[in-house]
């Protein structure tokens, strides 16, 4: 079976865990969450398998193409989500994390025919790291950001004085900031070294051309000041409330928008 | 024998009637002892709250209900006409269902409410405790029991406010997720301040400060609630430290107002503070709910809360229904296997008795025959019963599993009467025997007390 395939089926399981865990939070019908889980999980294993497949079919690192690249940043959220759901008893975070991990393995698998990269430097450790440990960060701060919108969301539904019952179904105001502090904290320090190799690499010629104003280079760089201001005001200045929560969603979007402008320097042969 | 309920609720009576034949706790085992003295009851159970009387008793015919309404006259020494117009009755299947809606909190005052399933279990008890409660009241109650926890489990049928108190602490963790940490600050040592506080002490939160124009007052309720008292003038400062504030002062004007909570969200650096305000006229100045990071509800918008989660609770009336239903079919697929189960036995064993008889009497006659003839003819007569009656009896299990009660009785009546077995059924067992219940719950079934001493208290008056 090709990759793929694999990466079909994966696909096919983590929109079906979607599906169960909106469910679950708009009807909460019991075995609703089970079965959300049941197909996360299968999904997620399907999704690991479909990455191994890939890696032996092309004999490369997976991050030599778009394809792979994307394949591991919708595999990172998953598997960064299975701590939340199990440790943190936070299945509503499921109806937005799995959507998420499941948009960005579509846009992989539209890239299933990308062109493999064999630019030496993309079969580098240093270089694999970077990729990975960029993909792990903004993994951590996809799910930050997720916290942030349950947080507006049940802010919201408090503050209009008539909730209906849905408020009792979303997680708490102060768990999901929490969570999403936490996740913050964990995130920035990845995003250090990754940023770190990658510039070393690049100042080493690994990169063609100025990588500094490259969309990609700018898009890391924002996220990693962004975060790091949400980080500083938050555990120095006190910043509490909904203002925190917007600017990690805002944050995760422009730097997300950047990241799809094409780059300049982050090309490979 | 026939299931019988006789009874009367909130909505067939008043309450100047229920309060008339309702029975204490005291007096049911009395009550029990006296009704199981006539020989047409065989079991039975009485359960009586605020809100409704019931005796759910095992007659041995099914017009014998007028019995239990003769009971309830001479009880209470209420003539039957002042009340016989207000009573329902229901038999067996129906009755199940009765019973399982109550358990369910289908029938209650406040749908969902969780009382009633506590009540059930201690009438219950009470019943189990003085023998009045046989095989199958036994049965019927303990699947009641599993049902209205099966409800709960499975529906949002319990979930939500059913008061003032209970939104109270919805809200708050919908806030703060564990109330563990989170500090209480009472403004005014009023009724429904304590109320609603010892709700969220009831969920977790530990520390309790009592401010109260009247010292005493406030070191009075903070004794009761396990916390500590300050100085009413000293309450500003103490709001920096309050995660929830309850205020329900008599002050006719408002006495927290946004100049009031700035400082103190500054000092809490943004982290949430909850307001309750259920006071009239209102404590708390409406604009403080405004600011960020400040959850103000007063009484009209908790009550609202309770309201729409009664409303959900409503929508969920469908599905308990569907799992009454079938808990229903299941409990009368067992008792009907009862019915059946002693006539299969007797049917067999009166078989047996004929082919017994009849080789005893060919051993007279032929004594001369080898054994190994003998044990040829016990084969050939076993087999020969076995397979006379090995129709009839699949006929009557499949009757006992049909979902159609009156056609699987008939047949049952029948075959007893063909087979001329007349007592082959089970008398009710000693209270103690224990039964096996289709679908019970060990740990609803465990947790049936014996304990008469717990008063049955009655269900908190829905919000005004």
């Amino acid at each position: 079976m090709t990759s793929a395939a694999v990466h079909l089926i994966a696909l096919a399981l983590y929109i079906a865990a979607s599906v169960f865990y909106g469910a679950n939070l708009s009807l909460k019908v019991p075995g609703f969450l089970r079965s959300a889980r049941l197909f996360f999980v299968l999904g997620l294993l399907f999704h690991t398998a479909a990455i191994g497949t890939f890696c032996v079919q092309v004999q490369r690192s997976p991050f030599s193409s778009a394809f792979g690249t994307l394949s591991i940043a919708a595999w990172t959220v998953a598997l960064l989500y299975l701590p939340a759901e199990f440790f943190w008893h936070l299945p509503a975070l499921g109806t937005l994390a799995v959507p998420l991990s499941s948009l960005l393995l579509f846009s992989a698998l539209l890239r299933s025919h990308a062109a493999l990269a064999s630019d030496p430097i993309m079969q580098s450790s240093s270089t694999n790291i970077h990729v990975f440990l960029i993909l792990l960060s903004f993994a951590l701060l996809s799910l930050a950001a997720c916290c942030a919108v349950f947080y507006v969301w049940q802010y919201r539904l408090l503050k209009r004085h008539k909730p209906s019952g849905l408020f009792r179904r979303l997680p708490p105001l102060e768990t999901v900031d929490s969570i999403a502090l936490q996740l913050v904290a964990l995130a920035l320090p990845l995003l250090t070294v990754g940023i770190a190799l990658g510039a070393v690499a690049a100042a080493g010629g690994g990169l063609h051309g100025n990588w500094m104003v490259d969309p990609h280079t700018i898009a890391t760089v924002v996220a990693w000041l962004v975060y790091g201001a949400y980080l500083l005001m938050r555990t120095v200045g006190g910043w509490r409330g909904t203002r925190p929560q917007y600017l990690l969603i805002a944050g995760l979007v422009v730097t997300v928008a950047i990241f799809f402008i094409p780059s300049t320097t982050h090309r490979f042969p | 024998m026939h299931l019988v309920v006789v009874g009367l609720n909130h909505r067939t009576a008043p309450i100047a009637l229920r309060e008339r034949l309702a029975f204490s706790e005291r007096q049911i085992p009395w009550a029990l002892r006296t009704l199981l003295a006539r020989s047409e009851a065989i079991e039975s159970v009485i359960l009586s709250t605020c809100n409704r009387i019931e005796l759910y008793a095992v007659l041995r015919h099914a017009e014998d209900d007028n019995l239990l309404v003769q009971f309830l006259s001479l009880e209470h020494n209420v003539p039957e006409a002042e009340f016989a117009g207000h009573l329902y009755r229901h038999h067996d299947l129906e009755a199940v269902r009765h019973l399982f809606r109550v358990s369910t909190g289908l029938d209650s005052l406040v749908i969902g409410e969780p009382q009633i399933l506590r009540q059930v279990r201690d009438a219950f008890a009470i019943a189990t405790e003085c023998g009045a409660a046989g095989m199958l009241l036994n049965a019927l109650f303990r699947a009641a029991i599993a049902t209205g926890k099966r409800a709960r489990t499975e529906t949002d049928i319990g979930r939500g406010g059913f008061s003032i108190g209970h939104a109270a602490v919805d809200l708050a963790r919908s806030i703060f997720g564990s109330l563990n940490g989170a500090t209480i600050l009472i403004l005014g040592a009023g009724k429904m301040s304590e109320l609603t506080a010892r709700h969220l002490v009831a969920n977790g939160t530990r520390f309790v400060v009592v401010a109260n124009r009247t010292y005493e007052k406030a070191c009075d309720l903070a004794a009761r609630l396990g916390g500590s008292a300050i100085r009413y003038d000293e309450f500003a400062e103490a709001l920096a430290l309050a995660d929830i504030v309850i205020s329900s002062t008599s002050s006719p004007v408002p006495i927290i107002h946004r100049e009031t909570i700035l400082p103190v969200l500054r000092r809490r650096r943004g982290r949430p503070l909850f307001l309750i305000d259920i006071a009239l006229p209102r404590d708390i100045a409406p604009d403080v709910g405004d600011l960020e990071s400040v959850f103000l509800y007063d009484i009209d918008d908790l009550e609202e809360v309770v309201q729409e989660m009664a409303r959900e609770r409503a929508g969920e009336a469908q599905r308990v229904e569907a799992i009454i239903a079938e808990e229903a079919a299941k409990f009368m697929t067992w008792r009907r296997s009862l019915e059946a189960a002693p006539l299969v036995a007797g049917i067999r064993k009166k078989y047996e008795e004929i082919r017994q008889s009849e080789l005893e009497r060919l051993r007279r006659q032929h004594p001369d025959l080898p054994e190994r003839v003998w044990r040829s003819i016990e084969r050939a007569t076993r087999s020969m019963m076995n397979r006379a009656a090995r129709d009839p009896i699949l006929r009557l299990k499949e009757a006992a599993g049909q979902e159609g009660q009156a056609k699987a009785f008939d047949l049952i009546s029948a075959a007893r009467e063909i087979f001329a077995l007349q007592n082959g059924f089970l008398e009710p067992p000693v209270a103690d025997q224990t039964v096996e219940l289709p679908n019970a719950e060990e740990e609803g079934a465990a947790e049936v007390s014996p304990d008469p001493a717990s008063a049955p208290s009655c269900v908190e008056e829905p919000p005004r």
